[in-house]
């Protein structure tokens, strides 16, 4: 659910820079003030952006296909605040490795995907009541089913809103809509995932759980 | 041929990003064939191979398939073409052909400045560009460890498939696989990105040495990174102006 | 160190009451199965992980948790986690960066370093298309490139194949500073230190020079270790030593 470079005005790349810009300072200073040093921050937003890269390219299976996840709700419960500019670089590798996203639109990208990461962890603590697996698979769940859909949400409506007006309002609503609902079934595959990998988690290392 | 390749860094993102916006703010149909005549000459001099364009435009192209089908069918305006019960409308096409010409022109851009980028030096120069250091790093080290951890998922598959695992029909056999190897990769991308905070802090990381006692000496660019820094930056505004003018014509 | 105890979280106790000295310039083996808390001890050296009593200095200076400390450098047992960056050139220039130096005077420290050891048309070369021995050498040159007085090596000859382990025992034999070498490769600490010290179950067994320790065959085998092969008596001696 990346925009490619040349989609959008100018004004709404600067702007999704601007943005991105703007909450990645806000980031990485809640992060250091959970006393997390640069170091730390940089280590883990670092190896642990490569190993969800990595992660993307497994396939979840959603009948009749496989899909690549987008784990935009697995990565706001693991890394938290740090999420963020995780997502930023991550999508920076995706636009050069694989041409997935853009650079001029890097920043909008983040937006969405970051602010979906962010969004779904947020939904994740205010679920999670306890350290039981019942309540982890809940949340986990909840964010990543919610974090796929807070993505395309965001992306289609950039997308849709900032074509130029030859089409009418309405339509461009509906379209938004369409697209959250065709992305219904990979929503709830990514929920599935996201909550039986935050449950293999908390039987191994629960301390990675934010 | 090298042009790109010895074009300074720390010149060259920031020249080639401006004319991927300027390319980017193109919206006149009058203007749009220029685009891909810049894009394709700059390819050219790049000496990039066709088959990594090709490669590279898949995922977009899947994209705008999807975008261009939309603004066909949905646009008001004059009916282009009927095919039973789908109209397709002139100034969707228009604006469908216009998208297509535009997006892969400026990430034709973007994949000569990538692919045009030796990777030795590159954090003292993406600093110098005034990215912020904390973003450089973490950048320059996911690149790294992308390649630590891609190799060991390829071990985990290979050694599954050695097991007689096949990717089957049943979803629950599928999960259990895909489940413990996800968790898995990023169980060992946490433990390892201990190891590596602690090393990098044996080597000084975050220091007060590495904050105050820097001499920023470097290689100056040189001129002909200038010549080329200036000629990008004129084509940009160039570009620009006859948006502009085309607009408030 | 004196009196050395450290246990992780409401775990029991990995070192108990660990005394050690070390002079400037000695090479010092450290054997022990796995488990009996030498990575630990180097952990607690570095600073990684603070002791839960005892004391520990390194050239007279108490030894401060989570600072920095330029005199000591440490290899880890995986390369990977050690090689951040995309060339060699620029892993080499890592340390120096932060050391202070300008990137023109790292530069010129890096050329020097890598025609030293031979490796000069490495440095352009990603990390990944290295060679496990090449990797290893590397990483340590990484953290030899910055001189500390005092280097930590966790199994370096690990994964090595025959010709890389000889580079990397010439390499430490000729180096000057003090070294202190964790491995379960018994000849090669026979060949690369004259001190050795045996930890077991979290205290040091035994100490002195290395191949007393190791020839002593119940002391070794008391601990789960064989007797060196090029220390057996051999009818036809074939060997260096």
């Amino acid at each position: 659910m990346h925009i490619p470079d040349g989609m959008l005005p100018v004004e709404i790349c600067v702007a999704g820079y601007a943005g991105s810009a703007a909450l990645t300072w806000l980031c990485i200073k809640k992060a250091r003030s959970s006393s997390e040093d640069s170091a730390r921050i940089v280590s883990r937003a670092s190896v642990m952006a490569a190993a969800f890269f990595v992660v993307s390219w497994v396939h979840i299976p959603l009948p009749p296909v496989s899909v690549h996840p987008i784990l935009a709700g697995l990565m706001g419960i693991l890394l938290g605040w740090i999420s963020f500019p995780a997502i930023l670089v991550g999508l920076f590798f995706q636009a050069a490795m694989f041409g997935h996203g853009g650079f001029t639109t890097l920043g909008v990208n983040a937006l969405s995907m970051g602010g979906a990461a962010l969004l779904a962890w947020a939904l994740y603590r205010m679920l999670r009541r306890n350290s039981g697996e019942r309540s982890v698979l809940i949340s986990g769940f909840a964010a990543g089913f919610a974090g796929v859909l807070f993505a395309v949400i965001a992306v289609g409506s950039v997308l849709i809103l900032t074509i130029p007006s030859y089409i009418n309002a309405g339509i461009e609503v509906s379209a938004v809509l369409a697209m959250a609902v065709a992305h219904l079934p990979l929503a709830l595959a990514e929920g599935v995932f996201t909550a039986l990998v935050a449950r293999f988690l908390l039987k191994v290392r629960p301390e990675m759980l934010m | 041929m090298r042009v790109f390749e010895n074009w300074d860094t720390s010149l060259k993102i920031p020249a080639l990003f401006l004319l991927m916006m300027s390319m980017a703010l193109i919206r006149d149909q009058h203007l749009m064939p220029l685009l891909p005549c810049i894009a394709a000459i700059l390819f050219i001099a790049s000496g990039l191979p066709l088959s990594l364009l090709l490669s590279r435009f898949r995922a977009p192209v899947v994209f705008l398939l999807f975008v261009s089908a939309f603004l066909m069918l949905f646009s008001e305006g004059d009916t282009l073409v009927r095919f039973g019960p789908v109209v397709l409308k002139l100034q969707g096409v228009i604006l469908a052909v216009n998208t297509c010409v535009r997006v892969l022109s400026v990430i034709t851009i973007g994949i000569i400045m990538i692919h045009t980028t030796p990777l030795s030096g590159l954090s003292a120069k993406l600093k110098r560009m005034l990215i912020p250091h904390i973003l450089v790093d973490i950048g320059i080290m996911t690149g790294r460890y992308i390649m630590v951890i891609g190799e060991d998922y390829s071990k985990m598959k290979t050694a599954r498939k050695l097991r007689g695992f096949v990717p089957g029909k049943s979803i629950v056999r599928r999960f259990g696989v895909i489940v413990p190897t996800a968790a898995t990769l990023l169980i060992k991308g946490f433990q390892q990105s201990e190891r590596v905070f602690n090393a990098m802090r044996m080597r000084g990381y975050g220091s007060i040495a590495a904050d105050e006692g820097r001499n920023d000496a470097f290689e100056k660019p040189s001129t002909a990174s200038f010549l080329m820094l200036l000629l990008t930056v004129a084509l940009s505004v160039l570009l620009i102006v006859l948006e502009i003018t085309v607009e408030t014509a | 160190m004196k009196n050395l105890e450290f246990s992780f979280p409401l775990q029991e106790l990995v070192l108990k009451g660990v005394d050690l000295d070390v002079s400037p310039g000695e090479k010092v083996g450290i054997i022990g199965p796995n488990g009996s808390g030498k990575t630990t001890l180097f952990l607690l050296l570095a600073g990684i992980l603070a002791p839960d009593s005892g004391f520990l200095s390194i050239l007279d200076s108490p030894v401060r948790t989570g600072r920095f400390n330029s005199s000591l450098g440490f290899v880890f047992q995986n390369p990977d986690d050690q090689l951040f960056c995309p060339t060699v050139k620029d892993d080499l220039g890592f340390g120096l960066l932060n050391l202070g130096y300008s990137q023109v005077e790292a530069d010129s420290m890096i050329e020097a370093y890598l025609t030293r050891l031979d490796m000069s048309d490495l440095s352009q070369r990603p990390p990944h298309n290295l060679s496990g021995g090449e990797k290893r050498m590397i990483s340590i040159a990484g953290v030899m490139i910055m001189t500390p007085t005092i280097v930590l090596l966790d199994e370096p000859e690990s994964s090595l194949d025959s010709r890389a382990r000889r580079q990397l025992i010439e390499f430490l034999r000729n180096s000057s500073e003090t070294l202190l070498i964790a491995s379960h490769d018994l000849e090669f600490l026979l060949e690369t230190c004259e001190r050795a010290v045996l930890i077991d179950n979290g205290r040091i067994c035994a100490d002195g020079s290395s191949r007393k320790i190791m020839g002593d065959e119940p002391l070794m085998n008391s601990h789960g270790f064989e007797k060196p092969h090029s220390l057996v008596p051999h009818v036809e001696p074939h060997h260096k030593i």
